[in-house]
C-alpha cells in the first residue's frame, strides 16, 4: 500500500513537471510543400498534408501512389513536424514503425541533402516532400500552396 | 508425466538451436537492408525481457524470477504493382510455458489499393480490436512493457490474435469532421491448443485441452480522428460464431453467443499522451461431460466493467514514463480474488539510439486473475510485479 502511495506520488510530481516544462522549439524558417509535377493537384490543405505524411492517405486523386519522401534536415524536418503533423519527432518515427512492423505502409524515403531531395522528387511519380521555403527548384518540381 | 517433460526438454532444445538460427538470419539480413531497399523492404526486432514477482506466480515462474521472457520477428513487404502490394512477418515469442520460441506466421497478406476510401487485404490478419492489439507485437511501439490487462490479457492473448480471411479497409475524409478509418474482416479464428490460452485453461481449470474449435469470426473497428489536434475515438468489436474447447476427459466448454466491444479515446499532443479503453463483453459458456451440458455451470456473461486509463509523457529524445491503471474482471456478479486484477503500473522507457530501448516496470497489483501459487503453495491478493526488458529494432 506504500508502495502504492507512492507511486500516485511520483505521478503527480511527473504532472507537475509536464505542466511546468515544455520543450524549447527552435524556429528555422518556413518551409514548403513540394512535389512532382506529375502530381494532379496544386493546393493541399495542412490537414492534408497531415494526413498523408502519417500514411492516412495513400493514394492522389488520380489514384497514383503517393511517394512520401522525408527531409532529414533537422531545422526543416523540425518545423515540419510543427507546422504540419502537431507532433513530435519521436510520435512522427512511431507512427512509421506501427505501419512497418503491421505492413500496413513502408518506412518513408529520406534524404540527407536539399539537392538529393529536390532532385529524387523530380524523377519519381507521385513524390511529395517538404523543403526550406528558400530552396531553389529544379524542372520537375513545383511548390503545393494551401 | 516424465516422458512428456523430457519430450518437452528436446523440443525447448530444438527450439534453442532455431533461436540462434533465426537470430543468425536476422543480422545478415539486416545488414543487406541497404542493397534490396527498393526491392523488398526488411524490418525486424528482438526484445528480451526479465519478470519477478514478490509473491505469486505470474505468466512465468515469476516468483524466483524468469527469463522466459522474449519476442522476435521479421517482415518483407513489397509492391508488385502500383495497386499490389504482399507481405509477411514471422514471430516467436517465449513467456513462461506459451510460445516456446516457436516461430509462426503472424501475419501475411496481399494487398489492394483500390481508392483511399477502399482498400482489400486477404490472408492472415492481425485482428483490430481496441486501439493497440494489432500493435501488441512490438515492445518499440509503447512506453509501457505490458498493455493493460483489462483489455490486453496475456493470457488469452491467442484468442484475439489473427484471422485467416479478408478486410475490407479505408480513410474517408470528413472535411471539418475529420477522418475516418475503418476495417471490416471475417474469416477464420485461429487458436492452437499450445496457446496461452489452452495452458490458462489447463492451470485454473484443470483441462487437458486436445483441440481448439473456433468458426468464423466478423470484427470491425472505425477510428475517429478528431478535427481536434490529437484527439481520436475508437469503436471496434469481435463476434465469432462460437468457440469450442475440447478436453482429453470428455469435458468440453461452448463458448457461444459472443460478443466483445472496445471503446477507446485518446487524447496526444506534443509530448503528453492519454488514453482510456473500455472492454464490454457478452456471452454463454456451456460446459459439458461427455456431450451432457452441465446445467448448474451455465454462465451467462454481460458486462463492461473492465477498463484502464492511463498517462505518457515523453520528458526528452530519450526518456519517457507513463502510468496506468487497469481494472479487469472476468465474469460480471463473482465476487472472487481470482476473478479481478487491479493494475497500477509505471513504467520507464529509455531510447539509447534510434535501434535501441530499455524498459524498467513496476505494478502494484490487486487481485488473482492468472495468478498461480508460488513457491510456498500459496497466492497473495496484494503483490508486486517487477519487469525489465531490452529491445533491438531496425
Amino acid at each position: 500500500m506504500k508502495f502504492k502511495f507512492c507511486m500516485m506520488i511520483a505521478v503527480f510530481i511527473i504532472c507537475q513537471v509536464m505542466i511546468a516544462g515544455g520543450i524549447p522549439h527552435a524556429f528555422a524558417g518556413d518551409v514548403m510543400i513540394i512535389a512532382n509535377t506529375s502530381v494532379p493537384v496544386d493546393t493541399l490543405s495542412p490537414e492534408d498534408v497531415k494526413n498523408i505524411f502519417l500514411g492516412k492517405i495513400v493514394k492522389w486523386p488520380n489514384d497514383d501512389r503517393i511517394n512520401i519522401v522525408l527531409n532529414k534536415s533537422a531545422d526543416t524536418h523540425k518545423e515540419f513536424l510543427r507546422k504540419y503533423i502537431k507532433r513530435t519527432d519521436s510520435q512522427f518515427d512511431s507512427v512509421w514503425r506501427q505501419n512497418m512492423f503491421t505492413g500496413q505502409g513502408r518506412i518513408p524515403v529520406r534524404k540527407n541533402t536539399d539537392a538529393d531531395l529536390v532532385s529524387y522528387v523530380a524523377q519519381t511519380n507521385g513524390a511529395v516532400s517538404y523543403i526550406a521555403a528558400d530552396v531553389k527548384l529544379p524542372d520537375g518540381v513545383k511548390i503545393l500552396s494551401e | 508425466m516424465m516422458p512428456v517433460e523430457v519430450a518437452r526438454g528436446e523440443k525447448q532444445m530444438n527450439r534453442s538451436y532455431t533461436i540462434v538460427i533465426f537470430v543468425f538470419v536476422v543480422m545478415v539480413t539486416a545488414g543487406n537492408l541497404s542493397a534490396r531497399a527498393e526491392d523488398i523492404n526488411i524490418h525486424g526486432f528482438i526484445s528480451q525481457g526479465y519478470l519477478k514477482t514478490n509473491q505469486n506466480n505470474y505468466l512465468a515462474e515469476t516468483d524466483d524470477g524468469s527469463f522466459q521472457f522474449n519476442e522476435m520477428g521479421i517482415n518483407f513487404t513489397t509492391y508488385v504493382s502500383d495497386r499490389l502490394s504482399l507481405g509477411c512477418q514471422f514471430y516467436a515469442r517465449d513467456l513462461g510455458d506459451v510460445g516456446n520460441d516457436e516461430i509462426v506466421i503472424n501475419w501475411a497478406f496481399a494487398e489492394f489499393e483500390y481508392k483511399n476510401w477502399l482498400r482489400l487485404r486477404v490472408g492472415t490478419l492481425k485482428i483490430p480490436i481496441g486501439l493497440y492489439n494489432d500493435l501488441r507485437d512490438f515492445d518499440c511501439l509503447r512506453t509501457s512493457i505490458f498493455l493493460p490487462s483489462s483489455l490486453y490479457n496475456e493470457w488469452i492473448r491467442d484468442a484475439a490474435n489473427s484471422i485467416k480471411g479478408m478486410e475490407f479497409f479505408g480513410t474517408v475524409g470528413m472535411g471539418k469532421a475529420g477522418l475516418m478509418e475503418y476495417q471490416f474482416q471475417t474469416g477464420a479464428m485461429r487458436i492452437s491448443p499450445d496457446s496461452g490460452t489452452s495452458l490458462f485453461l489447463e492451470k485454473t481449470h484443470g483441462i487437458i485441452v486436445s483441440d481448439i474449435r473456433t468458426g468464423n469470426a466478423n470484427n470491425m473497428r472505425l477510428v475517429w480522428t478528431t478535427p481536434i489536434d490529437g484527439l481520436r475515438f475508437c469503436v471496434a468489436g469481435l463476434h465469432p460464431d462460437q468457440l469450442k474447447i475440447i478436453g482429453t476427459n470428455g469435458l468440453t466448454i461452448v463458448n457461444k453467443d459472443i460478443y466483445t466491444a472496445t471503446f477507446s479515446v485518446e487524447y496526444a499532443l506534443r509530448n503528453l499522451k492519454l488514453t482510456a479503453e473500455n472492454w464490454w463483453t457478452k456471452g454463454k459458456t456451456v460446459p459439458y461431460v461427455f456431450g451432457k451440458p452441465i446445467e448448474n455451470q451455465i454462465i451467462n456473461n454481460d458486462h463492461n466493467d473492465s477498463f484502464y486509463v492511463s498517462l505518457g509523457y515523453r520528458f526528452t529524445n530519450w526518456f519517457e514514463a507513463s502510468f496506468y491503471y487497469s481494472n479487469y474482471i472476468e465474469f460480471k456478479n463473482v465476487h472472487e480474488d481470482s476473478n479481478e486484477l487491479k493494475d497500477h503500473c509505471l513504467s520507464f522507457r529509455f531510447d539509447i539510439n534510434p535501434f535501441w530501448i530499455a524498459k524498467l516496470e513496476a505494478h502494484v497489483m490487486e487481485g488473482e486473475f492468472g495468478v498461480f501459487p508460488d513457491n510456498d503453495g500459496h497466492t497473495y491478493n496484494e503483490w508486486m510485479l517487477y519487469a525489465a526488458k531490452v529491445s533491438y529494432s531496425f
